[in-house]
């Protein structure tokens, strides 16, 4: 460390105002890397918050850039069982489509169905989160081979596990009735939704 | 212990082993005891704080005939400060779990004692090898002692290790997880006697109540980390006289750690 | 009101800033073989803490925020709790000595006790507004000063008690420090009951 009374002269660097220069010189050159390492980290950064938050949504729609949060007030009146919409919006800022969230009314409880619609209101994906369901029954709403079958239909169609009904019927799951007709309630919740916001 | 230039090898293994910052040197005991629930996380920790203090090192030994004695303290702060912001922002790039785990313990790797500690006694008189080296080996040190500690409380406290569930524990069997080994009691405890079992083998005493933290009269002018006092007040183990020369300001510094 | 009185029941109970949070685990310690000195710190840690937080939090709110300089926040933090102390300590040397005496000497140790940092970085991470981030500041410090109490306490007991060997100095310590932070575990609880 710099001697101070010892000597006759102080190093330059000890003198009048140079130590607050050094200091504002350090801060300056810190703040600087600082803004830079920000700026290189900054999209990677954006994905992870992207991923932490719209885990699923990201999967309907990959492409998407961000999501904007939709308002449920109207919607929330005639369909009490939506509890999210997002728009995924790519990275132009064009509008990709919507993702809705409808909570059916499951055999273990809350089942909440999650559906992405393109802007013409096809279907471009489902997730269940089937956790409360039973194993070997209900829970294979979680698997693609039953959940991907929903990628056919358009917002407009009424869906329904009844084969003799004029609906677009769909093919139930085996054994499980009960968590057939929350998923069938909730993907027609949210289609309607979907139609309630175009 | 009068030597002056210890080899490279010393200045690293001495972090390890001999002066290791949680069980000799008493530094850096906050993230010891909060963020060390799991192995994992004690882990991910003291790489993270070594990070931050081989670089802190590195630049503050470069810098050291350029900052001045009166600004010393403020500079660097900001370049630890500038450090550990690094750090965070490719953390939450990166590796955003370890991120969410160790949660505001990052930022506050700023203000660990070792990091400001080893600027203040080391890295501000020696060269930049010998203070990477200091600082990988208290580094090292440093994570090994939070890793036994994690694993001790993620074991006795969950029955996993590494998230893996262990064997015979837990479930229907005899021997069941102790959940206050993971909670801040636990911390405490397992830490406590961490420091005990070593001093046993080391079979020296010389974690002792210490002597009130700012002693101005041995220590002018310095800011004093750590407790390595006996309990007479003077330093536990010998000192190494100082390598630069003394002056009036500097007269009763020396290498505190 | 109830507002403010759960921050500081939570703060000074149920999470206390020692012995749940870890935070200020140094000075407490260190400094707690002795009441003076547990009293000294505690008093100038309470000043800081409400200091920085008046500070921080609007520079945090008005500075970085609009200006998208969150990733600044540690740097601008410190620096600011480091200003405030060495002005606060020049203040207190000029206008009240005797105050000076008692706990002037702790304040440059305060610049790198975790727990000020930590609560201002808890401020914004709980979305405080600014009164209830003062609030939680000077909780933070009485929270900070009743560990440090207690503790001085247990420790003086123990100095007259027959530790073996291995257990001398810091192992004792951390264990009776355990033993302390279990019968804060009793809080746990608590709120929910009381606020309802």
């Amino acid at each position: 460390m710099p001697a101070k009374d010892n000597k006759n002269k102080t190093p330059l660097i000890d003198r009048g105002i140079m130590p607050v220069v050094i200091l504002t010189v350090i801060t300056i050159v810190c703040v600087a890397a600082l803004a830079f390492v920000s700026s290189i980290t900054e999209d990677a950064r954006k994905a992870q918050e992207l991923q932490a938050s719209f885990a699923i949504q990201l999967e309907l729609f990959p492409e998407a850039d961000e999501f904007l949060q939709i308002p449920l007030d109207d919607i929330a009146a005639k369909f009490p069982s939506i509890t999210q919409i997002v728009q995924a919006i790519d990275s132009s800022g064009g509008s990709l489509g919507y993702v809705v969230t409808a909570e059916g009314n499951g055999y273990g409880g809350e089942l909440p169905a999650t559906v992405g619609y393109d802007t013409d209101g096809n279907i471009v994906g489902v997730r269940f989160d089937v956790s409360a369901e039973t194993a070997g029954y209900g829970q294979n709403a979680g698997k693609p081979d039953f959940y991907e079958q929903f990628s056919s239909f358009n917002a407009s169609q009424t869906l329904t596990a009844d084969s003799s009904s004029s609906d677009t019927v769909i093919d139930a799951l085996t054994g499980s009735t009960r968590t057939t007709n929350a998923i069938v309630a909730a993907i027609n919740d949210a289609s309607g939704a979907f139609q309630l916001m175009e | 212990m009068a030597k002056k230039n210890r080899s490279l090898t010393y200045e690293f293994t001495k972090g390890i082993v001999k002066e290791n910052p949680l069980l000799v040197l008493l530094l850096g005991t906050c993230p010891a005891l909060a963020v060390t629930t799991s192995a994992w996380n004690g882990l991910g920790m003291g790489l993270a704080a070594t990070f931050v203090l081989v670089l802190a090192n590195i630049v503050i030994s470069a810098l050291r005939n350029v900052i001045p004695d009166r600004v010393r303290i403020p500079s660097y702060i900001t370049i630890i400060a500038s450090l550990v912001t690094i750090l965070q922002l490719l953390l939450q790039a990166y590796l955003p779990d370890l991120n969410r785990s160790l949660g505001i313990y990052i930022p506050l790797i700023t203000v660990n004692c070792i990091i400001l500690g080893r600027a203040e006694a080391f890295a501000n008189r020696r060269t930049i090898i010998a203070s990477l080296m200091d600082g990988l080996g208290m580094g090292v040190g440093f994570t090994l002692a939070l890793f036994i500690i994690g694993s001790v409380r993620e074991i006795l406290g969950y029955g996993t290790f590494f998230g893996m569930g262990l064997p015979y524990i837990g479930g229907d069997y005899v021997l069941q997880p102790i959940l206050i080994f993971a909670l801040p009691p636990g911390g405490f405890a397992v830490y406590g006697l961490l420091i005990a079992l070593s001093q046993k083998l080391s079979n020296r005493l010389y974690a002792q109540t210490p002597a009130p933290i700012l002693d101005k009269e041995h220590y002018p002018g310095s800011v004093l980390v750590g407790s390595a006092f006996g309990s007479d007040g003077k330093l536990a183990y010998p000192v190494v006289s100082q390598e630069k020369e003394p002056s009036a300001g500097d007269a009763g510094r020396k290498e505190s750690f | 009101m109830i507002d403010i009185a759960k921050i500081l029941f939570t703060v000074i109970l149920i999470n206390n800033i020692v012995l749940s949070q870890f935070l200020g685990v140094c000075s407490f310690l260190g400094l707690t073989t002795n009441l003076k000195n547990s009293m000294g710190m505690s008093l100038a840690v309470v000043f800081v803490m409400v200091v920085s937080s008046a500070i921080t939090y609007p520079i945090y709110t008005y500075l970085l925020v609009p200006n998208n300089l969150e990733y600044l926040q540690t740097v601008v933090f410190i620096l600011i709790i480091a200003s405030a102390v060495q002005v606060l300590e020049a203040i207190i040397k000029k206008s009240m000595p005797p105050l000076y005496k008692a706990m002037g000497i702790y304040l440059p140790l305060i610049t790198t006790n975790c727990a000020i940092l930590g609560i201002m970085l808890l401020n914004i991470q709980e979305s405080y507004t600014f009164v209830q981030a003062i609030i939680n500041g000077f909780g933070a410090g009485v929270s900070f000063m009743l560990a440090m109490f207690l503790f001085a306490g247990v420790r003086q007991k123990m100095s007259e008690a027959n530790i073996p060997e291995f257990f001398k100095g810091m192992p004792s310590v951390l264990v009776a420090a355990a033993i302390v932070s279990v019968s804060f575990n009793g809080f746990k609880g608590v709120i929910e009951n009381i606020f309802g």
